[in-house]
């Protein structure tokens, strides 16, 4: 996200150029902390070749392709491992999830579980790198110029075919890989907890607190203010090409167009609280169930406790989107009125003096 | 004979000087760089440098906010970093006034001859 944002602050060149060292880095596969913090730093004289009106050229080369392989070339393989432990740490909650929740593969009796669907999975972020590193990689950097966009969308558009054929072909296979459910809940539990404490351990060691240091520090500094900043300006550009359309079809007028805002803002309320009260209801249809399957108070209270915490944080990534969006919406919506403009006007002038 | 190969050698030690001149950031030591005369400092050959002296610990970095907003990584050189620095001036010197004697030979002749 934060990578999004940098790159809405970029325009024209210094946008593409951005966006093709981010695109080849993802298709190598670079570890996403690393990719960030490289990223970051280019940015940074991106950003300032832009303002002082620089050429692009000066930062990144007459060759973008170039660019790209000195900019990854001391990304190693031993780089490679050290990321394994944070992508074992990812696939044993991934693990601890589908044991702990009948998602699907476990028997009737609850004792064992298919670990084959985990296998496949596994197996198809293994070829979906390799094709990405020695197919998009090599066809990208051939092509005259590198358009990312496009060869970002055909990698995503290949790893949604490939987990769909796996899909369908998973669910034809009448084999099962099945293990002991309970050891492997407890391995991946004991992995989580290990991992856990030895990042801890480094963290502290490295600065002084458990915290993630480096996410605070992105949290403090530009990105908020970008994020906050930008998504204004998305919503003023999309309201005047809103009213653009309207007006042309007689449907708003400069007067009435702040109406059918708020009329919006008003859905958009309901909305919220259906997706408050849905998730409620999903939250109560599993105590339910899990009381009807009822096998004593600490089975209740840890499963309990683990889909809480798993539905709560669902719910904020869910809703916390929305009610950002609707907090800015309704502030401009606000200000406008005590400006005491009609909205186009205020749009065009927010947009003016933003710019 | 490519330039980058012969750049990679020397890089890493002006890029040392030039932190060890003060608090500095990647687009100034590019800017530095390319006064100094190094062209083809814009493809990407920067980075990989100070991830290395940074791996090093020939330099360390804070990251902190910029007069234009977004972060920034500001370098300066670790005692580790001053002392390699000394010793790659000393050596560099060594090996320039050696290959020197050698690539230029022909023309002291020249200039004796005439």
């Amino acid at each position: 996200m934060n990578l999004e944002l940098m790159k809405q602050q970029l325009t024209g060149e210094y946008r593409e150029a951005f966006s093709a060292v981010w695109v080849y880095g993802t298709m190598k596969n670079i570890a996403a902390d690393l990719l960030e913090e490289r990223l970051t730093e280019l940015y940074d004289s991106l950003y300032t070749a832009q303002i002082e009106k620089k050429d692009v050229r000066r930062i990144i080369g007459s060759s973008t392709e170039r660019f790209c392989k000195n900019f990854y070339e001391d990304y190693t393989f031993a780089d490679r491992l050290r990321q394994l432990p944070a992508l074992l740490y990812r696939w044993a909650w991934v693990v601890l999830v589908m044991v702990l929740l009948p998602l699907s593969g476990r028997s009737e009796r609850g004792t064992t579980q298919n670990i084959l669907p985990i296998l496949f999975a596994i197996g198809v972020g293994l070829v979906f790198e390799l094709v990405c590193r020695f197919v998009f990689l090599p066809l990208m950097c051939r092509s005259r110029k590198i358009k990312s966009g496009t060869w970002s969308n055909i990698a995503f558009i290949s790893l949604i075919v490939m987990f769909a054929a796996t899909i369908v072909f998973q669910a034809s296979l009448s084999v099962k890989l099945e293990v002991p459910a309970l050891p492997l809940a407890i391995g991946a539990g004991a992995y989580i907890a290990v991992f856990f404490a030895v990042r801890s351990y480094l963290r502290y060691k490295e600065f002084g607190t458990i915290r993630d240091v480096r996410k605070q520090m992105r949290k403090d500094s530009y990105y908020k203010e970008i994020s906050d900043q930008q998504l204004e300006q998305t919503v003023l550009k999309t309201w005047q090409k809103q009213y653009t359309k309207f007006s042309s079809k007689g449907k708003a007028t400069p007067d009435s167009y702040i109406g059918m805002l708020k009329k919006n803002e008003k859905a958009n309320d309901i909305a919220n609280t259906a997706i408050d009260l849905f998730m409620a209801a999903c939250f109560i249809s599993i105590v339910v169930d899990k009381v009807q399957d009822y096998q004593g108070v600490a089975d209740l209270l840890v499963y309990l406790a683990f889909m809480g915490t798993l539905m709560f944080f669902f719910w904020r990534f869910i809703s916390g989107a929305f009610r950002r969006g609707s907090a800015i919406r309704k502030n401009l919506i606000r200000e406008c009125e005590t400006a005491g403009q009609t909205m186009p006007d205020f749009i065009t002038e927010r947009l003016a003096v933003n710019s | 004979m490519d330039n980058a190969q012969l750049l990679k050698g020397v890089l890493e030690g002006c890029v040392l000087a030039i932190i060890a001149q003060g608090e500095t950031y990647g687009y100034e030591i590019i800017g530095a760089l390319e006064q100094a005369g190094f062209e083809d400092i814009g493809e990407g050959t920067l980075y990989p440098v100070l991830t290395r002296l940074d791996k090093n610990k020939l330099i360390q970095c804070r990251k902190a906010k910029s007069p234009l907003g977004p972060v920034r990584k500001y370098y300066t050189v670790t005692s580790e970093g001053a002392e390699c620095l000394a010793d790659f001036k000393f050596r560099y010197r060594q090996i320039a006034a050696s290959a020197a004697t050698i690539l230029f030979a022909d023309e002291k002749e020249d200039y004796h001859e005439s």
